[in-house]
């Protein structure tokens, strides 16, 4: 199709200007962005990763992957950090619209069926999240990167592409593993299928397994050694973990992942799975199987899982596109193909676009009130302060005030973050001052912040066991108050 | 192996022709690593609970009291170099091709249950040895054969499960070589010795455990477990069992691998058998990896080179956890303290992972030990996270605890605030040692009611 080269540039065009449009009319980021706003900044200020924290935690060792980080802080050295956190991720974002129709046209060779994948995955609700700064956003190109290039690994710059999109995400994300044990499992499919692999196939899948295992070995060799197998799921403290790795909910799958490809996706993958003589196919259908499985073992965050499978099925439903019209061409009514084109794209529309854009307008950002507050507490508390916060605002604290939180969702080499998260609860609803003091001097907290949101949280309308003796009201403005703490116990010896 | 990656390779070539000595040499250099590092913190050279229990108990105590304590460190060591020379006569014997036994002996010394079983003295690495001193001079063509029953007998007095898998051994033997009279004399020796072993002098199912077991950790040692096998070793292992499935030849490793892993989930302090089982298939699904020919010769290389490099840095990480094996040089300071300013008949109460040092450094009668927590365990748990005197003291006088030690590793682990570290604020207990984070609390009896001794 002639038109097609446009229409995808179109499509492209549209989704990046959605998503800035929705990013910068909605205000700030989401609380986990802060986190990455705060590495950034130190990687373009120090050219070193932020391995040590002294802010969250009180004090800590973190350990990630590094590439995402020195990606963003080159932007950096151009633009303003928040400018250009707000635009290089939607735009990666976008350009997957670009490498699914790449992938489509590979497996169906039909521009048309290929357009279709691409407005599905320009528009699909579980990534649209415009104000999200965070890794997820270079990993998931990367890794459709990765797949578009495996599909052809006979052609040298194919294997170039691959052996190089796969190093840096390597380096990205450890959710590399998505990828690796889709391939594993599609080398045991084939073998139980009796396919036939390409032998440069199994090749590059066996180094990529030892690449994989021996690079994240060397970054996360702490965290194995301390955390042993719970790593897996990254030492979230057992009161939130059903948040991270909740039981697989059908509806809510439905709606993230939006109805129709949703339920053409899964049809495909059920029909091509013991059928399809195409060998791409089933890699592809392999990726879903694997990512399901893992999702259903809850050895992968659940937002992940979906976000992967989602884009697979938006692959997919090119497959559905160009059987069904192959089918429909065949009939008696095939002179109403152009009819059904038509209404296949409404349909896509309204139930891709309308939920996309709902769900961005949801995100969990912080009001501009929050913000204010914890800008406040930089201007106004001594550098060494330490703050209460809600867990999620804990970024803020550490970005924002550039103080110490008592703790954030980073939960990677913590010493027991379940008892540090019941102790923030207690903190938050305890009507004991005693026991609140104690917990303060622990963790060196000078100032308590009491916002609407964690007002509603522990459903309070303030905290039990401040008086004005020890607990000196520093700020109340908007509904949010903080606190300074002015109290201490102390153990006398008789 | 493939030729464009061994035969070509001069590095390669001569670490296969002088393999007897680089890896004796590496050997050298592991197994000194952590004794050295021990030296330098002024901790004492023999590291790990099981090393101290084999100084107090049989069999070994008896063999082991005549050694100067000193000197103590050189017994795994000499035990681990002479099992290298052992296996490399084994493998001549048995005719292992060259690039086959290095690679074998490479990956098994680079293997942290290899490694923790000669730095420590370890019932399992003493049999080790006699199995393969036995092997070898079963193998002997001469009559020097018939002695392989003397360290055959040694074997079967450490516990049922070790006795039975060399007697696996020798019926696989045997098996493979009928025509060999002297092997039935062999074998049937070995049995009656465990007989005797089993009804006489009663040895258990499954020495130890000497640490808190835990299937997944111990086996991955990559997991932070106490040895255990590299990560990599095992999807080796995985390829390896994919690729020879088919092949007969192999069946009889298949056998050992099923008896090894039954044997660990049994106790997991028998890991080192099962290492060495999983060593072997990992090596032949290397090479059978790398003997078929790549369409990618360049990833080909990358990827052997991946394989090495990952076998030898979770080597080198285990390595560097190797060295903070207990005790520390706080724990000896404090039990010698002990020693000297503490009744002889005095109970102490410690974590279990202190019961073989308090009798060793301290002489004095632990509360629990490994070997005896069953008994234990319950009440260990209530004297330590009760924070009620009603329920505590009283199970301290019944039990004569009169001493407590508290290492960091306990403090880190018990919360201060309740428990039995929270109770050490009542007035009956007092702090009479405190050096570097370890502690010795005395508990003070009634005279009478109200009086404290």
């Amino acid at each position: 199709m002639e038109n097609s080269r446009w229409l995808i540039w179109l499509i492209f065009g549209i989704t990046v200007g959605t998503r800035l449009l929705l990013a910068f009319t909605t205000p700030n980021f989401t609380y986990d962005s802060y986190f990455y706003l705060r590495q950034v900044e130190h990687v373009t200020n120090t050219g070193l990763p932020l391995y040590h924290d002294s802010l969250s935690y009180g004090g800590r060792d973190i350990t990630y992957l590094p590439f995402f980080y020195y990606f963003m802080a080159f932007f950096d050295l151009f633009l303003p950090l928040e400018l250009a956190a707000k635009i290089i991720p939607n735009i990666l974002f976008a350009s997957l619209t670009l490498i699914v129709y790449f992938i489509s046209t590979k497996i169906t060779k039909n521009q048309l069926a290929a357009l279709f994948s691409t407005l599905i995955a320009g528009f699909l609700p579980i990534l649209f999240t415009p104000n999200s700064f965070t890794a997820l956003s270079l990993f998931l190109p990367l890794v459709f990167l990765n797949i578009y290039a495996f599909l052809s690994l006979n052609e040298k710059f194919h294997l170039s592409l691959y052996l190089l999109t796969f190093l840096l995400l390597c380096l990205t994300s450890a959710a590399t593993f998505l990828l690796v044990f889709g391939q594993g499992l599609y080398l045991f499919l084939a073998y139980l299928e009796r396919k036939k692999i390409d032998p440069s196939e199994r090749e590059v899948i066996v180094f990529s397994l030892f690449f994989y295992i021996w690079s994240q070995f060397l970054f996360f060799k702490n965290s194995f050694i301390t955390e042993g197998i719970s790593f897996i799921w990254g030492n979230v403290p057992p009161q939130i973990i059903a948040q991270y790795f909740p039981k697989l909910s059908l509806i809510q799958a439905i709606f993230l992942v939006s109805v129709i490809p949703f339920v053409i996706g899964v049809y495909i993958v059920y029909r091509s799975l013991f059928q399809s003589k195409n060998i791409k196919t089933f890699f592809l259908i392999s990726l879903v199987v694997s990512t399901t499985l893992l999702a259903w073992m809850r050895l992968i965050e659940f937002t992940l899982s979906l976000a992967f499978f989602s884009i697979i099925l938006a692959i997919l439903f090119s497959l559905f596109y160009q059987e069904s019209i192959q089918y429909l061409e065949r009939t008696k009514i095939a002179h109403y193909s152009q009819w059904y084109t038509l209404g296949l794209i409404i349909l896509l529309g309204i139930s891709t676009i309308y939920p996309s854009i709902t769900h961005a307008l949801n995100q969990d950002i912080p009001t501009p009130d929050e913000l204010d507050v914890f800008a406040w507490l930089r201007d106004n508390t001594k550098p060494t302060a330490g703050v209460l916060a809600l867990l999620e605002q804990g970024h803020l604290v550490t970005y924002l005030s550039q103080r110490r939180n008592l703790m954030d969702d980073n939960f990677g080499l913590i010493e027991n973050p379940g008892q540090r998260m019941e102790d923030l609860g207690i903190l938050y609803t305890t009507p004991f001052q005693t026991e609140a003091l104690s917990l303060l001097d622990q963790y060196d907290l000078n100032y308590l912040v009491l916002t609407p949101r964690a007002l509603e949280k522990y459903n309070l309308k303030k905290f039990k066991y401040t008086t004005p003796d020890c607990f000196r009201r520093i700020y109340d403005e908007k509904g949010i108050r903080i606190y300074q703490v002015r109290c201490s116990l102390r153990r006398v010896l008789l | 192996m493939s030729q464009d990656l061994i035969k070509n390779n001069k590095i390669f070539q001569t670490l296969i022709q002088k393999q007897e000595i680089v890896l004796l040499l590496l050997l050298i250099v592991i197994l000194l690593v952590p004794l050295a590092s021990n030296f330098f913190h002024q901790k004492p050279l023999l590291m790990g609970s099981e090393s101290y229990y084999h100084l107090l108990y049989e069999p070994l105590s008896f063999l082991l009291s005549r050694i100067p304590f000193s000197f103590l460190f050189t017994v795994p060591l000499v035990l681990g170099l002479v099992s290298l020379l052992l296996l490399f006569l084994l493998a001549r014997r048995f005719n292992l091709p060259p690039n086959y036994s290095f690679f074998f002996l490479l990956f098994l010394i680079f293997t942290p249950a290899f490694m923790y079983s000669f730095s420590t003295i370890s019932a399992y690495s003493f049999f080790f040895f006699l199995v393969l001193a036995g092997f070898v001079l079963l193998t002997t063509q001469n009559n020097i054969k018939y002695l392989s029953v003397i360290p055959f007998i040694f074997a079967t007095f450490i516990d049922i499960v070790s006795a039975g898998l060399l007697l696996l051994l020798q019926l696989l033997y045997l098996w493979h070589h009928k025509k060999e009279k002297h092997l039935t004399v062999s074998l049937g020796v070995t049995l009656l010795s465990l007989l005797y072993a089993l009804f006489f002098r009663k040895i258990p199912l499954a020495l130890g455990p000497f640490h808190a077991e835990h299937v997944a950790l111990d086996l991955v040692s990559d997991l932070g477990g106490l040895s255990g096998i590299g990560f990599i070793l095992l999807l080796l292992t995985l390829i390896g069992v994919g690729i020879l499935w088919r092949k007969k030849e192999f069946r009889v490793v298949y056998l050992l691998l099923f008896s090894t892993i039954l044997m660990y989930l049994y106790s997991t302090e028998t890991v080192l058998f099962l290492a060495t089982t999983v060593v072997f298939l990992a090596v032949c699904g290397l090479i059978a990896l790398f003997e078929q020919s790549w369409n990618l010769p360049t990833l080909k290389r990358f990827t052997f080179l991946l394989i090495l490099l990952s076998v030898l840095f979770s080597a080198l990480t285990y390595l560097n956890r190797i060295a903070d094996l207990p005790p520390a040089a706080g724990d000896t300071q404090a039990l010698l303290w002990m020693k000297e300013n503490t009744p002889a008949e005095a109970v102490v109460f410690s974590a279990v992972e202190n019961g073989y040092f308090i009798p060793y450094f301290a002489q004095r009668e632990p509360f629990q030990e490994f070997h005896n927590q069953a008994a234990t365990t319950g009440l260990a748990g209530t004297i330590m996270n009760s924070t009620y005197i009603t329920t505590t003291f009283p199970l301290l006088e019944k039990h004569n605890i009169a001493y407590f030690y508290i290492t960091p590793a306990m403090k880190k682990q018990f919360s201060a605030d309740q428990g039995l570290l929270f109770l050490f604020s009542n007035e009956r207990f007092k702090l009479v040692y405190s050096s570097q984070g370890y502690e010795v609390w005395e508990f003070r009896a009634y005279n009478s009611p109200g009086e404290i001794s």
